[in-house]
This record gives C-alpha cells, sequence and structure tokens, in this order.
C-alpha cells in the first residue's frame, strides 16, 4: 500500500466540521508520532479520487468518500481519542 | 468567547421538527443583523441533501452553511433545547445547537477551536446539558 502523505478532512460546506477534524488530525498524527503527513480541509465538492491518500469525514458522509478513495468516517467529529484509534488504523 | 454574544445564548424548550429547530437555532443571529433570512434555508438544504452531517458528537449540532450563502458578519450563537431534536436519520438527535455564522474562510477559526476544546470534554458537555438558564449557558463558553 502507498504511504498517505496527504490527508484532507471534509465536511458539507468545508469550514466548520472539517476544520474541527482537520485539528484532531493534526494532534493525533502528532501524538502517533507520524510526521510528513499534509493534513487540509476542504468542501465536499473537492473530494475526487487522487485529491487526497486517506479522506476524513463524519460517518454520514463516509459513501461519498469511499467512492473517491481510502476513507475513515467518524462518529464523534470532537472525540481526539476516536480520531487517534481510527488514523492509528489506516496508517498501519 | 470573542464572537460570542450573550444575547445569541438561549434556552427553548424544543423544536416541532429538525428544520423548526435550526431556524430557532438561527433566530438570535438573523435578529442581529449577523446573517440574513436566507442563511437558515442554506443550512436546510444542505442537510436535505446530505444528511445531519452538523451532529458532530452526541447531543451536538454545528449548523453552518457557507459565506456566500448569507453570512453579514462572523458571528456564534448557542441555543439549547430542553427537548432532543430528531433528525431523518436512526441515532441522530440534538440537543445543543452551536450555530455559526462564517463571513470568510478564517475569521471564525479561533472560535472554533476554542468551542472544540469546550466539547471535547465529555463531563462538561454533560454539565452544559443541564444548564438551568442562559446565564449558566453562556458562562461554560465565554
Amino acid at each position: 500500500m502507498a504511504a498517505i502523505k496527504k490527508i484532507l478532512c471534509f465536511c458539507g460546506s468545508g469550514l466548520g466540521t472539517s476544520f474541527l477534524m482537520e485539528m484532531n488530525a493534526k494532534k493525533a498524527l502528532n501524538s502517533l508520532g507520524v510526521t510528513g503527513v499534509e493534513v487540509d480541509h476542504t468542501t465536499i465538492d473537492d473530494i475526487v479520487p487522487g485529491a487526497a491518500d486517506l479522506f476524513i469525514c463524519g460517518a454520514d458522509l463516509l459513501p461519498n468518500a469511499e467512492k473517491a478513495g481510502k476513507a475513515i468516517g467518524l462518529n464523534n467529529m470532537v472525540s481526539l481519542d476516536e480520531m487517534t484509534e481510527k488514523l492509528k488504523a489506516a496508517l498501519e | 468567547m470573542e464572537l460570542l454574544d450573550r444575547k445569541n445564548v438561549k434556552i427553548l424548550e424544543g423544536a416541532d421538527d429538525w428544520k423548526d429547530a435550526i431556524r430557532k437555532s438561527v433566530m438570535p443571529l438573523e435578529a442581529n443583523g449577523y446573517v440574513k433570512a436566507e442563511y437558515k434555508e442554506a443550512i436546510i438544504s444542505g442537510i436535505e441533501e446530505l444528511g445531519p452531517y452538523i451532529i458532530i458528537a452526541p447531543s451536538i449540532a454545528l449548523p453552518h452553511a457557507r459565506p456566500e450563502q448569507g453570512v453579514v458578519e462572523s458571528q456564534i450563537a448557542i441555543t439549547l433545547f430542553r427537548n432532543e431534536v430528531q433528525f431523518d436519520k436512526e441515532d441522530s438527535t440534538a440537543r445543543l445547537f452551536v450555530t455559526l455564522a462564517a463571513s470568510d474562510s478564517n475569521s471564525h477559526l479561533d472560535a472554533l477551536m476554542e468551542i472544540s476544546e469546550i466539547l471535547q470534554d465529555e463531563e462538561k458537555v454533560e454539565q452544559i446539558l443541564k444548564s438551568e438558564d442562559e446565564e449558566t449557558l453562556y458562562r461554560f463558553f465565554h
């Protein structure tokens, strides 16, 4: 599997929830000791194959993300624990 | 929090349905001129299209749409419903509505970061949901 170099967090509008997920993804990567991964946030309209190596979104939008590639869906978007756990699994 | 005015913090009994809850939670922003009337309808259309993606954690919704969909000035409103609001999906309910109006992609990020810090603390969220009056609710975010 190709290494994950770019992660895109997204929500419906690209400025609320997606930003919260970006912050937590960065914190989670730090705590996992992972470096050299770019994390950004955007709107669902930008989710196309190749836009990132990993997509992160709310569980509701996961089917949209999976069409574009490897993806994580979160039940609680402010939970750092859930983000860390799921990111860890995705990076293994 | 800089973007949260005391008069935008409300405690309400309940709503007829989730659309009514969105309209009620946007009302303080509309009444005080931070958003235009079309903003709440943009939020509702977004949820109709994509599902209740604004539910960011158990019991917590973050209604928001894009700046060009009717935002005049960045601001936040907080509405706590005593009764749960059910969305059109099983297990999708919320009581605390943190309504966000962002006039551009950056001006609201500090406020969001603060909100996220507060809402990460599950014990605090429990207390917030039990707020007996608006002043108490406001203090959690102030």
